[in-house]
């Protein structure tokens, strides 16, 4: 469990963080998200004790994260790929780090046997691939066997594979009733890992609900249809609180009815019908709606583009 | 393959960060880099070698019945002779000292460290500890096997020193004091600029050319501030007969241990108050 209250961090006169209030509940998944500079590292290094807070509170379990006589038994976090010296093997990386905990060896292999690493523990990390440097740094979140894991960007720099593997170790972890927080700006990645989504955006909590509701809410569902008769289709679906935009020659793009009803309407009518779907809209889009104004540093519209 | 640990770890679990556990975890720093355990191999050998060639140097000048030269580096003294590596090694030891903390801000690792161990001071102390050790248990082994080696060179000439005789063990055993103490000024100045450039830049500065940018000062003045220097007060230390322009070996030891204690004070703060 993760209790972030009024948290405001501030450099100089700028907030990264500005009173910013929400809670991780274990056994789920939680994405955080925002634009890049939107304070979710900030956010992040505060929940590990590493900022200290300008003001507001911070729980992790209960307790400052100061307070935690074993932080890696509590708190388990990957801040940065390849955070450790390149001339230091995985295992003593990870050593090291245990070492402090009182965690011992056995522990440090097990975790590099469930990050993959095992066959290369004894490898220089500097000689590590993005994709190995980010399993060494969430096989060292998992030494303390942590209630909370605290993952920044954890896909970036995986393929496909490592996006599998991650996806199924964060699910088993939060299965196992762990807390898991876990920050992308890449929307595609968390729409398939994240049950709970906390969105921020310039350092304020834009929204905090969960990952179906997102993409459900923000904006209604749209059918796409193909015929041949798009004209006549057109006129017999429009109606009150309903956007029929035409999406391409013979596609339509209906808001505001349901697949059933266009099909049925359009057998009624004898309008041929070459495909029907209907289109959530995309954790991603959902994002882009509401992130739109908090984006930080913007590029400047095209000049002399049609208004 | 179970995510959860069958480590027994309710003992662990109760008592936590421990300062001989964050001893543990920077010997495992340490001793896993090898440009710090190639840097300290490094300073043992100049030391171990050094010593028998300044000594055979002198040897072979007392042979020739010549008057020791007066150039930098060349010592004056049978024990001087026998420390002949002290003057590069302080170099080493100040430089490797900066870099086993620098790295950990170069590299993000300190983001890491405190996370795990989120008192911080800990971390200070068990990396000045660990590193201060080694010094001083390298450079003492390798100042003794100096010592044996450079003895019979000096002997056919009646110059060889003798551990009883007055200051020349006080002299030899404040070599490893000297030598780590410079290495811990190093990590201080490593956690209060957090880049290795600068304080290397600032070791060497210390001490190689703090006493010459002294020399500019008014004489009188000079001579007040110069005894009390990093380097002076080492050379204090270090040397058997008292002179007129160096502190008395203990008062030199105590200033000397200032610098230290006071850089490693700054350190803590700094380390203690600032976001990682």
């Amino acid at each position: 469990m993760i209790e972030v209250t009024e948290l405001t961090k501030r450099y100089g006169s700028t907030a990264a963080v500005d009173r910013l209030s929400f809670s991780v509940r274990p056994g789920i998944v939680t994405g955080f998200l925002g634009p890049n500079g939107s304070g979710k590292s900030t956010t992040m290094r505060v929940i590990l004790g590493l900022a200290a807070p300008t003001a507001g509170t911070v729980r992790v379990g209960g307790r400052a994260p100061s307070e935690h006589p074993a932080p890696l038994r509590e708190i388990g976090a990957l801040l940065e790929a390849g955070a450790g010296h390149p001339g230091r093997s995985a295992f003593d990386h990870l050593h090291a780090l245990a070492a402090t905990n009182g965690i011992g060896r056995r522990r440090v292999s097990q975790v590099l046997d469930l990050a993959g690493l095992t066959d290369v523990a004894r490898r220089r990390a500097g000689s590590f691939s993005l994709g190995m440097a980010q399993r060494l740094g969430i096989a060292a979140a998992l030494l303390g066997d942590p209630g909370t894991v605290v993952l920044d960007e954890p896909v970036n720099g995986l393929d496909p594979e490592g996006i599998l593997w991650i996806r199924d170790l964060l699910n088993r972890l939060a299965g196992e009733g762990r807390t898991v927080f876990v920050s992308s700006h890449l929307m595609r990645e968390m729409a398939e890992i994240a049950e709970h989504v906390i969105v921020i955006g310039r350092g304020r909590l834009l929204a905090d609900l969960p990952a179906e509701d997102f993409t459900g809410t923000l904006s209604g569902r749209r059918v796409s249809v193909r015929t041949p008769q798009a004209d006549r289709l057109e006129k017999l679906l429009l109606g009150p609180d309903v956007t029929v935009t035409t999406a391409g020659r013979n596609e339509l793009s209906v808001e505001g009815v349901a697949a059933e009803r266009i099909g049925d309407l359009a057998a009624a009518h004898q309008i041929p019908v070459h495909q029907l779907t209907t289109s959530q809209a995309s954790l991603e889009e959902a994002f882009m709606e509401l992130t739109r104004d908090a984006v930080e540093y913007r590029a400047p519209e095209p000049a002399g583009r049609a208004a | 393959m179970t995510v959860l640990t069958t480590d027994g770890g309710a003992e662990t679990r109760r008592r936590g960060v421990t300062l001989p556990r964050v001893l543990h975890s920077e010997w495992i720093k340490l001793r896993s880099v090898r440009a710090l355990t190639v840097g300290l191999a490094a300073t043992a050998v100049l030391l171990m070698a050094l010593g028998p060639l300044s000594s055979s140097a002198m040897a072979k000048t007392f042979a020739a019945g010549t008057e020791i030269d007066d150039a930098p580096f060349v010592p004056t003294t049978p024990v001087g002779a026998v420390l002949g590596g002290v003057f590069f090694a302080q170099l080493l030891t100040g430089a490797l000292g900066v870099l086993f903390m620098s790295t950990e801000y170069a590299t993000g690792m300190i983001r890491a460290s405190l996370a795990a161990v989120p008192t911080r001071l800990p971390l200070l102390w068990g990396k000045a500890l660990v590193f201060g050790a080694v010094v001083a248990t390298v450079s003492a082994i390798s100042v003794a096997v100096s010592f044996l080696g450079s003895v019979p060179l000096l002997d056919g000439h009646g110059v060889a020193p003798s551990l009883s005789d007055a200051g020349v063990l006080r002299a030899l055993a404040a070599t490893p004091a000297y030598l780590a103490g410079i290495g811990l000024i190093g990590v201080a100045l490593a956690v209060l600029m957090r880049s290795t450039a600068l304080a290397v830049t600032t070791v060497c500065f210390a001490v190689f050319l703090l006493d010459s940018l002294a020399g500019l000062l008014p004489a009188s003045l000079a001579d007040e501030v110069t005894p009390y220097l990093p380097a002076t007060t080492g050379k204090a230390m270090l040397t058997v007969q008292n002179q007129p322009d160096l502190l008395d070996p203990l008062p030199a030891c105590l200033v000397f241990a200032g610098y230290v204690i006071a850089s490693l004070a700054a350190a803590g703060v700094a380390l203690a108050r600032r976001d990682a």
